[in-house]
């Protein structure tokens, strides 16, 4: 693999890492936070991208459609969280995964009423259309980059908020003692439901940047969640900070493990190696670390 | 409003001897107030001294937490069965009782953290039975729970500025400078991790945190419960200056001397019931009595 060619993968397996991050990271601080395993979180990713895809179509302006898009997704965070994830606070794991898995059907089938079952595209916007020439034959798209610079301010913003401001320690706290939280004269249940919101909102900004250069499908949102269910498990359930490792290293292992196995394809050794590469990487650390990089241990 | 006009709630005790607000704010305990434990005498010219909140309630000024038949369940367990409870502005009450015998509950159903399944909660003449904690924490109420309850994944500086808040009138007297002035060991560990901290340094962040919502009345569940005794004295020395400082609190310890000292009525719990209420003296003179209540 000669120089170029290698950035340009190092470039895509960061710019994958990042939008994995902004997915996982709603996910395991739902979980880290409210305790709740939310299965149908995938979901949120494939709405952002039919929202991307319509919004875009309906206000002719990639942009726009970003900001309705966001606000919206926002919205239905709140909506879904007073309707739905409020009862599942304190309960068994398994009421948890069989309602939000509930939560996925439901939310297919309205996709399927509103948007259709057809694959559809996203243009990329005008402004970031254009390519950087790496080399005379090799060029990498402005747009990519973009959504790394994108994922990375909010992965920043995100760490602002939970580690310095003042609710974000309240947020912190909560997951520690919600009772002593509330006991201070903090209203718990609006602050968890801003910070289910706060998930939903980035699952579905990941969908939106990525409809781009990624095709919008149905079912768009499941192969996005056992992703993320790995990057969480490596990462450690509910910490932001192995969230973003973990994606960093899935990242790597994805691109890399593909681009390894064109180059020793030759030989068939071991084809299959690269589409589980991530799960042995998992696998590893679970061995190394079985709370994963930055879990609480015992939880 | 009605509730305010009329004459305190008689007590359900089976001796109280002092009526129940009949007795002094205690202002006139000074600074040098002796919380030794062991001195059962310390309050002495604190009795009748100082402004008479009772006479506040007679305005209508009302109390600040007043509970009426009082009843809650753990499951299908009835666990306070008719409990009448009040404190006025700036008072201190002591809550005695062997263990098991309500008084977490008792604090906790006030507090909107167990649910009442009979009887009101008003805070400061508003009907709080079914107001939400952070409510009735809003209204000027902080609670230093049993077993501490800091938060173990926060710095000691956060645990404390995550709770500041003015009190309800605005008042924002206690600063995390004058929490920090109040508990000079914190300030060394304000980095430090809330699980980082001794037994006595962790129930002085609890109490700080407490003190930073700029509460009228702060309620403390066995503050001093597995603290080595002068670790204990620190706690109370610092209660006392709360105290002072015009706080009203409610106390639950099973030291008597030490409550003796600082409480003005003292109210004892038997199975979910009052058993007694009113002055430390008249529980003093009675070692009978209080073998009998409290086994001590
Ligand atoms: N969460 C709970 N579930 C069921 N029963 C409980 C619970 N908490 C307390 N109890 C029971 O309720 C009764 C009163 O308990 P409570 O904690 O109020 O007593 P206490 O007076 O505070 O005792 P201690 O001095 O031990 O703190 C006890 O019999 C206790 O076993
Ligand atoms: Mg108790």
């Amino acid at each position: 693999m000669d120089f170029p060619t290698f950035l340009i993968q190092l470039l895509n397996s960061v710019q994958y890492a990042l939008l994995l991050f902004l997915i996982a990271s709603g996910l395991t601080l739902v979980f880290g936070i409210m305790g709740i395993i939310n299965v149908a979180h995938g979901s949120f990713y494939m709405i952002g991208a039919y929202l991307a895809w319509s919004l875009t179509a309906l206000t002719g302006h990639f942009w726009t459609a970003l900001l309705i898009g966001t606000v919206l997704s926002v919205l239905l965070g709140f909506a879904l969280e007073w309707l739905v994830i409020r009862y599942l606070y304190g309960r068994d794991l398994l009421y948890q995964v069989l309602l939000t898995y509930g939560l996925i059907l439901v939310f297919e089938e309205v996709r399927s009423l509103l948007w259709g079952d057809d694959v559809r595209g996203v243009d990329i916007p005008g402004a970031l259309a254009s390519s950087l020439r790496l080399t005379d034959n090799l060029s990498y798209p402005v747009y990519r980059l973009a959504i790394s610079v994108l994922c990375l301010a909010l992965a920043a913003a995100m760490y602002w908020l939970i580690q310095k401001t003042r609710v974000g320690m309240m947020i912190r706290a909560g997951s520690a003692n919600r009772q002593m939280v509330q006991s201070l004269g903090i209203n718990v249940a609006l602050l968890y439901r801003c910070v289910f919101a706060l998930g939903v909102a980035l699952a579905a900004l990941a969908g939106m940047i990525a409809a781009p250069v990624s095709s919008v499908f149905p079912g768009m949102g499941n192969h996005v969640l056992i992703v993320c269910f790995v990057v969480v498990v490596i990462g450690g359930m509910g910490s932001i900070k192995g969230a973003l490792i973990a994606s960093l290293l899935i990242g790597l292992v994805d691109t890399f493990g593909k681009v390894l196995h064109l180059e020793i394809a030759g030989i068939h050794l071991l084809p299959e190696l690269s589409s589980m590469s991530i799960y042995l990487l998992m696998a590893v650390i679970l061995l190394w670390r079985p709370e994963g990089l930055f879990g609480a241990p015992g939880r | 409003m009605a509730e305010f006009a009329s004459p305190p709630l008689p007590h359900s005790a089976q001796a109280s001897p002092a009526a129940a607000a009949g007795t002094g704010t205690g202002a006139g305990t000074g600074a040098d107030v002796n919380v030794g434990v062991g001195v059962g005498a310390a309050r002495g010219a604190g009795v009748g001294v100082g402004a008479w909140v009772g006479s506040a309630v007679g305005r209508g000024a009302g109390y600040l937490l007043q509970a009426t038949d009082l009843h809650s369940h753990y499951g299908a367990s009835h666990i306070l069965h008719g409990i009448d409870f009040q404190i006025a502005r700036a008072e201190t009450v002591a809550l005695m009782g062997r263990n098991g015998m309500g008084k977490s509950t008792l604090l906790r159903t006030m507090l909107g953290l167990v649910r009442a399944t009979g009887g009101q909660v008003h805070v400061m003449g508003t009907n709080m039975t079914t107001a939400a904690p952070f409510q009735i924490a809003r209204a000027g109420i902080a609670y230093v729970p049993e077993g501490r309850g800091i938060f173990p994944n926060l710095s000691v500086k956060e645990n404390l500025i995550m709770a500041a808040r003015a009190g309800r009138h605005g008042q924002a007297d206690w600063t995390f400078e004058r929490v920090m002035d109040c508990f000079p060991r914190l300030r060394e560990r304000l980095a430090h991790g809330g699980a980082q901290l001794s037994g006595g340094e962790q129930q002085m962040l609890t109490i700080g945190r407490a003190l930073m919502t700029n509460p009228e009345l702060l309620i403390l569940d066995e503050a001093t419960e597995g603290l080595a005794p002068l670790v204990a004295r620190e706690i109370w020395r610092i209660v006392a200056q709360i105290r002072q400082s015009g706080i009203a609190t409610i106390i639950v310890d099973k030291n008597f001397a030490a409550l003796s000292a600082l409480a003005d009525r003292i109210q004892i719990l038997v199975k979910g019931r009052t058993a007694f209420s009113g002055a430390a003296d008249a529980l003093r003179e009675q070692p009978e009595l209080r073998q009998r209540l409290l086994g001590v």
